[in-house]
């Protein structure tokens, strides 16, 4: 027996708080997800009610626009953390403190306040569309019929709303690995390239980029499951008119005491989380450097 | 340290050991709840989220607490309605957390029929015998009568809208939202400003509500965000209930709630007692507590919410407040069908998300 096998005793209370908190919820997610719910009664057994909804093209819909959501709030976190590792590997110690402050600053405030705020610059009456009207671009856009007597442009209660809402506070979570990959690249490497010759786009392509890839993909995958989650933002800056899988599993329970649906649909999320974490994992291996 | 360690073997009865003994440690928190007897001075309760909570606490329960030297523990509900489906759980479990659920007409229904509960009547709650007989229930007391009706900004709505219908009218495109937090009343709305009834609910409901897309800046779910998006500015009308307007009027906004020709809706929400509630007792003289006349008129002075006390009074300006006071506005208010409302839910909410996400 080694020492870190004994060692694992440690875990054990850990884990026997994980088995209560998590994997027996889970059971009784599982259990429940094939449960019927009918004239407000519901009925355990083995059904497929839930799942066949979750299969109807309304739901199906629901879950690619969450799908693609949650892809735009990727793509557009990989986009701006890019640079900013790339800033923060650079930079001096002091200056990396400021810069992580900033970055990490959104997850310290409440995301009730942190969307009330975005209401308060993005919203009909906020700064924005007050300065748009205050230059006369609101009249202008009016005139051209693109916008309503009374409405400003559109900058919420819409995907975009969403999506900006959401980027701004998982940026950390991809900041931080792209960081932590971009560290861990041997300055020599870039240097020895830099002496042959390489321009900084050849640089960029053949050394960085490649080097960075396993903190990019642990980044993506974390900001991806996340934004697959997202409930509060959708309602607020999206205006609980941009849907998605979440709100629906929420309504479901909240609304219609419908356990059994709204069990269907979590182990549906809970799959693709899972298989979105496999295809990661795939990634990692094929990227090993 | 970890020399320290290898000297040790790790065994299958000390795993086990371990195990019990923080799966013990986890679950005696649970015993103890179980065990705990209920304080017969201490009563918890529910209360509603923003300006109602705020009254409650200010005109109900401190009063209360007072009067009788007990302790009133508030549970605040995130939104406009009791989480039953957790409520459910609890009392499945013996344990409900509030001994009061206040309930929406449907899910007193719901609640009906998963039993969850206790038969109140005058024996417990002697002011039940003041209240109009349609207000009483062999559970409790309906009391809280709130209309549902148009609210609107006074000085960038005009002429005055009598009608649902000046929700679909162009030149507010943008700045009108919806009600999603009781999405029957929207889909009643819709048929009433179109078809002259609230039901059936189906496609042709939907087609209207497509038209109306255009207009909608946001679909609210809860009172407390409508409120918010009159105060932003953010709206200039919306489908609303009558006491949230009296609020809003109170800080200075230039509202207006109009009963519209159509008809409009009048509910009144069932206070009851959980199944096996800590306190019933204490529970039932809470209730009798708030169903006296001068309880119920600083809701009415307040709110505007109309009271289902005989004893209560009205002036003329309460009176045009609380709405139902007036029989001329009266014949507008619909018979809802509640058994239908909640019996027929889960398709309209199938047809909600198939329009919301089209």
């Amino acid at each position: 027996m080694t020492a870190n096998k004994r060692s694992m005793t440690l875990l054990l209370p850990a884990l026997v708080l994980y088995l209560i908190t998590f994997t027996a919820p889970l059971v009784v997610l599982l259990v429940l997800s094939f449960g019927r719910f009918d004239k407000s009664i519901t009925t355990l057994g083995f059904h497929l009610d839930g799942y066949i909804k979750f299969f109807e093209p309304t739901y199906l819909r629901v879950f690619f626009d969450t799908f693609f959501i949650s892809l735009y709030i990727t793509f557009f976190c990989l986009i701006l953390s890019f640079p900013v590792a790339i800033l923060m590997r650079r930079v001096q110690p002091f200056m990396k403190n400021i810069i992580l402050f900033c970055v990490i600053s959104p997850l310290l405030t409440s995301i009730i306040v942190r969307n009330s705020a975005w209401m308060l610059v993005l919203g009909n009456q906020g700064i924005i569309n007050q300065f748009a009207d205050y230059i006369g671009l609101n009249d202008v856009l009016r005139d051209m019929g693109l916008i309503s007597r009374f409405a400003g442009l559109p900058l919420m209660n819409n995907v975009f709303g969403v999506v900006l809402g959401t980027v701004h506070v998982y940026l950390p979570f991809m900041v931080l690995p792209i960081y932590a990959s971009l560290s861990a690249i041997n300055p020599s490497i870039e240097e020895s390239a830099r002496n042959l010759g390489a321009s900084s786009m050849q640089l960029f392509r053949n050394i960085t980029w490649p080097l960075s890839l396993p903190g990019v993909i642990a980044g993506c995958t974390l900001v991806f499951i996340l934004s697959m989650g997202l409930y509060v933002t959708p309602v607020i800056m999206g205006g609980n008119k941009v849907v998605t899988i979440p709100m629906i599993i929420t309504g479901l329970v909240r609304d219609r005491y419908n356990w059994p649906t709204a069990s269907a649909f979590s182990v549906m999320l809970l799959i693709t989380i899972l298989f979105t974490v496999y295809i990661s994992r795939l990634l990692q291996r094929s990227v090993k450097v | 340290m970890s020399d320290k360690l290898a000297g040790r073997n790790i065994s299958r009865r000390k795993v086990l050991q371990t195990s019990l003994v923080a799966g013990s440690a986890l679950a005696t928190p649970y015993f103890f709840m179980r065990s705990a007897k209920a304080d017969p001075k201490q009563l918890n309760i529910y209360n509603w989220d923003g300006n109602l909570g705020d009254f409650y606490v200010e005109h109900w329960h401190k009063p209360f607490e007072e009067a009788f030297d007990v302790k009133l523990n508030v549970i605040k509900l995130a939104g406009s309605r009791a989480p039953l489906e957790k409520v459910q759980a609890q009392i499945n479990a013996k344990r409900p957390e509030s001994d009061f659920l206040p309930l929406h007409p449907d899910q007193y229904i719901y609640a009906q029929r998963n039993n969850l509960l206790m038969e109140v009547g005058p024996d417990m709650v002697p002011e039940m015998n003041n209240l109009y007989s349609s207000f009483v229930t062999p559970h409790g007391p309906r009391l809280v009568l709130w209309c549902y009706g148009l609210a609107y900004n006074t000085e960038l709505v005009k002429p005055a809208p009598t009608s649902w219908r000046a929700l679909w009218d162009e030149q507010y495109a943008g700045r009108v939202a919806i009600n999603e937090a009781l999405k029957d009343q929207t889909l009643q709305m819709v048929n009433l400003a179109w078809k002259g009834k609230a039901q059936p609910v189906d496609a042709e409901t939907f087609s209207h509500l497509d038209k109306l897309k255009p207009n909608l800046v946001s679909l609210w779910t809860s009172g407390s965000q409508a409120e918010q998006l009159f105060r932003n500015g953010e709206i200039v009308m919306t489908p609303f209930w009558n006491g949230r307007v009296t609020k809003l009027r109170g800080e200075g906004l230039p509202l207006e709630f109009v009963a519209p020709k159509e008809g409009f809706m009048v509910r009144a929400s069932l206070y009851g007692v959980a199944k096996h509630a800590k306190n019933p007792e204490l529970m039932a003289q809470w209730l009798d507590f708030i169903l006296k006349p001068e309880q119920q008129l600083k809701l009415v002075e307040i709110f505007g919410y109309g009271s289902p006390s005989k004893l209560v009074k009205y002036t003329p300006e309460q009176a045009k407040a609380v709405v139902v006071a007036d029989p001329e506005v009266v014949k507008l208010a619909i018979n809802e069908d509640f058994q239908t409302i909640l019996d027929k839910s889960g398709d309209w909410n199938d047809m909600w998300t198939a329009w919301k996400s089209s």
